[in-house]
Parts: structure tokens; sequence; C-alpha cells
């Protein structure tokens, strides 16, 4: 207040010492300020920043008192190029905080009773070195007593460290690549679906199939996430009898597939596996159209699972497999926590739209957080991750348990789905699948008619 | 990774060509702005995102493709180009390169973080996807194709303005030497706020393009990517000089697009700033800026 105050202050001044010449006219068409005027401007900024920070000190809450609650905190991508997954995440865990809150929070032994939760998060702009920033801000000025992790592996790599240089537990609910658990790190802990199995269901449900579709084309960004997600497809595809006759890189922002495209054209790759994030995903399926490359199985990663690529592609969408880390029509029975269900209903009454799976794993980081506080009846990081490398349960996310030594999650496996009719529906494993899945898919000629 | 298939040379060879023509487009309004008045734009890729916007809202809309759309998108960054120098960019015309830098960041940040609070980070599209021209084995994205035409369309129309018209002959008069021509009677100020609502204009034009020609997806951040490129054609094919741009355009979309068939897909942008780094070693002024 005080300081728009003081920018209204300056904004007289300018205005009065032009005042003689037309005013508003010659304000703006001046070209420049005199020397007063400039000190004059300055010194108000400079008074204004004083009274301005001196104002919000003296008005901010005082600190709670000892241990009243449990401080958690993380960054998250809000800006820059994670910012819709990003925002997605960080619903998903303040709709955990207001639940558990709502019950009156964790139950720790060690304080006799429930604590209530209070989670501090900050934008760091899809930026690593802003996030490394930031969680050592979160460790060290706001004394959190644990961390949850950013969005996307290339920021959980970089941010971990430093949660584990302060010995904060990090639920790292939305990085998959097992690098990021193979460094040794004692803190940090894995929800999802390690990145290198991302393809695991594509290529068990192919092998299902008759006739069984032989040649693999895997197309990859140069992300970490995408690396892994593809050696991985690639061993994975070696060991089930597939060929994979190409596999190649391209940067992430590439305008244009269709180097890539044309050669798995040409060499008649029959799977095409992308390891994609959004744009990329949209530009693959566009161009393969444009090319007229035809193989009997897409199957790409994150952009297929989101509404925008039904919404940005139209009927191009259809028959696109996505490897889905979770949906709300997965048939999970949880041991604690809402169903997949309940889940969504909640979601859906406090944000207005069905979550994604990163509201839900988010969610999930959140509950395995609060299951090892409570199953160690302790606030202390130690105690509780050494009760989390034994635990292993089922949640609203699908079976949930780590390698005690890494923290790498080896339960979890990602669910297979499918464009179908404009709706995406689960399609294998065929035992919690909604849907029949459709094979092969036809061609663009086919599809025109 | 080489495959040497002949249909493939022709496929790049194509596709480098189109390519080339959007980028030229996309930098022809950075060089026009910079030549005529010396500001460096670096919300460029902003101004890149509100015209493909503009193209999304009318399709959506008004159901009109995004190129016959291009008109509205043309008027419409016109007058936001106009706005932009009246309020902001005026003030730093003569002051030292580092001033219009920061201005223009500035710019850059407000628009961009406005767009995201105004329309949010989903990404959008625009469903006009018709199938490729097929001419042997060699497939023609419709999209792209359209793109080029009409980008080479509009860099013609610029021509024709720039050297056939009374206030296209000022606008270059002012860029050859501002005082000389305020001595010929040419209203300066008048000339800046035309040539650089008029570059604006072409920038959202090409933001337009992009939309069919290189980018299905739309969001915020969508012309950062592009803004980089931009400055190396420009530097590459003379600053100053739109005709300048066009080549650099086809140059760089050329080569981007051959060493990505041939040699590397990750290697292409590599090689752009190589020749960039090169163009400034070698002949800074560019291909076809004056020699100095």
């Amino acid at each position: 207040m005080v300081l728009i105050l003081n920018i209204i202050e300056s904004f007289i001044k300018i205005f009065n010492n032009s005042k003689n010449e037309k005013g508003l006219r010659k304000m703006l068409s001046s070209r420049a300020i005199t020397k007063m005027q400039a000190i004059a401007i300055i010194a108000v900024v400079i008074i204004a920043a004083i009274v301005g920070s001196l104002a919000y000190y003296i008005s901010a809450p005082p600190p709670p008192p000892k241990k009243e609650e449990i401080v958690i905190g993380c960054s998250i991508g809000l800006t820059g190029r994670y910012a819709e997954t990003g925002r997605f995440c960080l619903n998903g865990i303040m709709l955990w905080s207001e639940w558990i809150n709502a019950q009156g929070g964790i139950y720790v032994k060690e304080y006799g009773r429930k604590l209530p939760v209070r989670i501090i998060y900050y934008d760091d702009k899809s930026e690593k070195e802003t996030a490394v920033k930031l969680y050592e801000k979160l460790c060290t000025e706001d004394k959190v007593d644990f961390t949850l992790g950013p969005y996307a592996s290339d920021m959980v790599f970089a941010a971990s460290p430093i949660s584990d240089k302060y010995k904060r537990i990090c639920i790292s609910y939305m990085g998959a690549s097992e690098s990021i658990f193979e460094r040794g790190l004692k803190y940090v802990i894995g929800v999802l679906t390690p990145a290198s199995l991302y393809f695991d269901t594509t290529l068990r449900m192919a092998a299902t199939l008759d006739p069984k579709p032989r040649t693999v084309a895997i197309l990859h960004t140069t992300e970490l996430f995408s690396i892994t997600a593809a050696k991985g497809a690639e061993k994975i595809a070696k060991e089930l009898g597939f060929e994979v006759v190409y596999m190649e890189g391209y940067e992430k922002d590439a305008k244009d597939l269709t180097p890539l495209l044309s050669k798995a054209k040409a060499l008649k790759a029959e799977i095409l596996l992308g390891a994609t994030y959004f744009p990329d995903s949209v530009l693959m399926v566009r161009q393969c159209k444009e090319i007229d490359y035809n193989p009997k199985i897409y199957s790409l990663l994150i952009g297929p699972l989101l509404k925008d690529f039904y919404d940005v592609l139209g009927k191009d969408a259809e028959y696109v497999f996505g490897s889905s880390e979770w949906e709300v029509g997965a048939g999970y029975k949880p041991d604690f926590g809402p169903t997949p269900k309940e889940f969504a209903e909640m979601h859906v009454k406090r944000y207005g739209y069905i979550p994604s799976y990163h509201a839900a794993a988010a969610f999930a980081g959140c509950l395995i957080l609060q299951k090892g506080i409570e199953e160690a009846g302790s606030l202390d990081n130690d105690k509780v991750r050494e009760t989390l490398g034994k635990l292993k349960f089922t949640t609203l996310y699908g079976p949930w348990q780590i390698d005690p030594k890494t923290g790498l999650q080896i339960a979890h496996r990602n669910v297979l789905t499918q464009w179908q009719k404009g709706k995406l529906v689960v399609v294998y494993p065929y035992e919690i699948a909604e849907a029949k899945l459709l094979y092969p898919t036809p061609t663009w000629a086919e599809r025109a008619k | 990774m080489m495959i040497l298939e002949t249909p493939l040379i022709f496929q790049a060879i194509v596709m480098g060509i189109l390519l080339g023509g959007i980028y030229g487009m996309i930098s022809i309004g950075l060089t026009l702005i910079f030549g005529v008045m010396e500001v460096i734009n670096v919300a460029h890729g902003a101004f890149l995102m509100l015209g493909a916007y503009m193209s999304y809202w009318t399709f959506l809309f008004l159901g009109v493709n995004p190129l016959i759309s291009l008109p509205l998108s043309f008027l419409l960054s016109f007058i936001i180009g106009a706005g932009v120098y009246l309020l902001f960019i005026r003030r730093v015309i003569g002051a030292p390169p580092l001033m219009s830098l920061l201005l223009t960041y500035g710019l850059s940040v407000f628009i961009l973080n406005s767009a995201l609070l105004a329309w949010g980070p989903t990404y959008r599209g625009i469903l006009w996807a018709p199938p490729p021209i097929v001419i042997g084995e060699v497939h023609v994205p419709t999209g792209r194709l359209g793109a080029c035409i009409v980008a080479l369309a509009s860099s013609a129309l610029l021509h024709i303005f720039l050297y056939k018209t009374h206030i296209g002959k000022s606008i270059r008069a002012v860029a050859q030497d501002r005082q000389a021509a305020a001595l010929m009677g040419v209203d300066v100020d008048r000339i800046f706020i035309t040539a650089f609502a008029i570059g604006i204009a072409i920038v959202g034009m090409a933001g337009s393009l992009i939309t069919v020609g290189t980018e299905p997806s739309i969001q915020p951040y969508m012309g950062e990517w592009y803004t980089l490129r931009a400055f190396t054609i420009v530097v590459l094919g003379g600053l100053g000089s739109p005709t300048g741009a066009l080549v650099g355009g086809f140059i760089i979309g050329l080569i981007e697009t051959l060493i990505a068939y041939f040699i590397h897909p990750v290697l292409s942008p590599a090689i752009s700033f190589i020749i960039l780094v090169l163009t400034l070693l070698i002949r800074p002024s560019g291909i076809l800026g004056e020699a100095q």
C-alpha cells in the first residue's frame, strides 16, 4: 500500500514538472528527465523499498511455537515449461493437506497427539538452478520437517541432494528416472514407476497380440526421463523377442521430427514408441500423418494422457496408446486413504476437474509420508526413512514398496490407456481394463474415409 | 545413423526450403525494427505468441483458417505495435542499446506472464490438418507449404511497400540516415511509429503462420524458442535488411533440416549457433548487410 502511494507521488512530481507544457501529452512524449527528477525518483523508490520492507516485517505473523505442526516444503514449476502439470501436482498436495487437517492432522506417537500439517511451496519456474536455491531456503530458513520433490526427473535430480544434505526426506512423487536413486542419496523416496519400465506395459501388451508385431522404433528426447525410458524399452523389447530397428534422440523443442519419422517409416517399424513430453507427442502424430507413416501401434508418453492432446489433434489422436502412471478408472483397493474414485470425487469437488495422475501421485506421495510418520511414531527423518524401507502397501495410486537401500520404487507398474472415440480408456492390464483395445491402428488413408 | 535414400534427400530439401520461408518471415520483423530505429526487440517471441493466439481465437470463434485470417493478425498486431511504441519504445530511441534490451526484455516478461495469467498454461491447437500433397516419394505437408507461400507473398508485398510507396521510401531513408531524412522533411517520429508497428504486425503474422507451419501446440511460452533463431538469422542475413532476413532464413532452414536428416537431429540447433559465430567472425555485417 505504502509502495503504491509512493509511486503515485513520483508520478505527480513528474507531472508537475512538465505542467507548463501541455501536461499528459508532454509526459507521453518526453524523451528524457532532468537530473533533479532522476534523483527524486531514485530517492522515492529507495524510501518506498525501505518503508515497504519494514512494514512487511512488522506486520508478518510471529513464527509458530515449537512443534505445533508438521511443516512440509517443496518447490514446483508453476511457470515455465512445466507450468500446467506443476499446477496439477500442487493441487494434489494441497488437497491432501486439507484432507488430513480435516481429520486433525497426522498422529505422532512421540508427541502423543495429532499434529496438523502446513505446506510451504515456491515456484521454481521449471528451472533447476532456482529449485536448488529454493530447497536450500526450505531446509535452512523455513526449517521444514520434510520435503517433497519438484516436478520432473531432471528437477528432482538437481534438488534431491540438497534435501539429503540437510538430512530431510525427499518424497520424489514426480521423478521417475532411476538415476535419481543411484547416487547413494539416503533420503529420497520414489513413488512413480521407474522411468525404465514406462514402456513395459506397452511391450507386454504387444507380446499378447496375434499376429504379433515384430519391429520397434524408439524415439526419445535428450531429457533424462526420456532417455531412461527409451533405454529401458530397448532392453525389454529385446527380452520379449522384438527387433529394435531404429532408436534415435531429438532435441526436446524440435519443430520437425520428419527426419526421424521418415527413417522409421523406411525401416518399416510396426511399433512406434515415443518417449515424449507434450509438444513433441503432438508433433509426432501430426507428422506421421504428413509423411504417411503408419505404424500399427503408437505408444507415446505424457502427451496422450492429457485432455489437451485430443483438443489439439482431434480425430488424429484416436488409437494412440498412452502409458499412464494412473487413471481414475484403475480398480485399486487401497490399504488406507481414499480409493481412486473417492479421491477423484474429492478433487472434482475442490477444483472442478477430473484429476490426472500428477495430482494422484502427489496426493499418494503425501499419504506415504503420512504412513511413514505414523508407523515410525516420530518426526525424526532417519526413523521415518528406516520405517518406509520396511513397509509395503497399496494406496489409491497402486502398490508401493521401495528398495530399502536406494529408495527406488519397485512395486508400481503403469497402466496402458488408449484414445477411443474421444475418450481415454484403460485397456491393459486386462484385469483392470475398462475397454477392449483397438489393434492394429488403421492407416491414415483408411481413416480419411 | 545415415540412411541415404534418394527420396529422403528430396524430402529433406523440400522440408528445409519450406521451413526456411517461415524462418525468414519470422525474422523480417526483427531486422526491420533494428534497421530503422536500432532497437533490439527481445520481446520478439512474445509478439509471435500473441499472433499465434490471435489465429487460435479466430479459428475457434469464426472457424477461419489461419492462412486466411492473416490480415486480422496483421491489423491487431499493428495496433498493438503502435501502442507499444508510443508507450514504451519511444523513450529509448537514441539511448544506448542496453536500454532497448532492458525495456524489451521487461516487456517480454510482462506479456508472457499476462498471457499465462489470462489464458493459462493449457496447450491449445488449431484443428486443421489437411492430408499432405504427395509428389512421387516426397510428402509435402500442406500446412507448412501454405505457410511458406504466404510468407513469401508477404515478403514480396513488404518489398513493394518499401520500394514503391512514399512511406516505404521514407522508412528506408530514415534507416539510412536519420538526420538527413529529417532535413529532407520526413517526420521521423511518425516513421518510427509506422515502422515499429509494421515490424510487430509482420511478427504477429509470422506467429499465425507458425501455428500451421511448425508448431501444432499453442501455449504462452511457445515463442521463446524462435527468438534465438530469429536473432541468428538476422545476424546472418545482415542487420536491417529484410531481404537478408529471408535469405538467412532459407540458409538456416535448409542447413538445419539437412543436418537433422543426414547427420543427427540433435545437432541442428548447435549448427545454427556455429553459423552465427562464424558469421560474427568472418563477416559481422552479415550476407546482405553493409560492409563496415
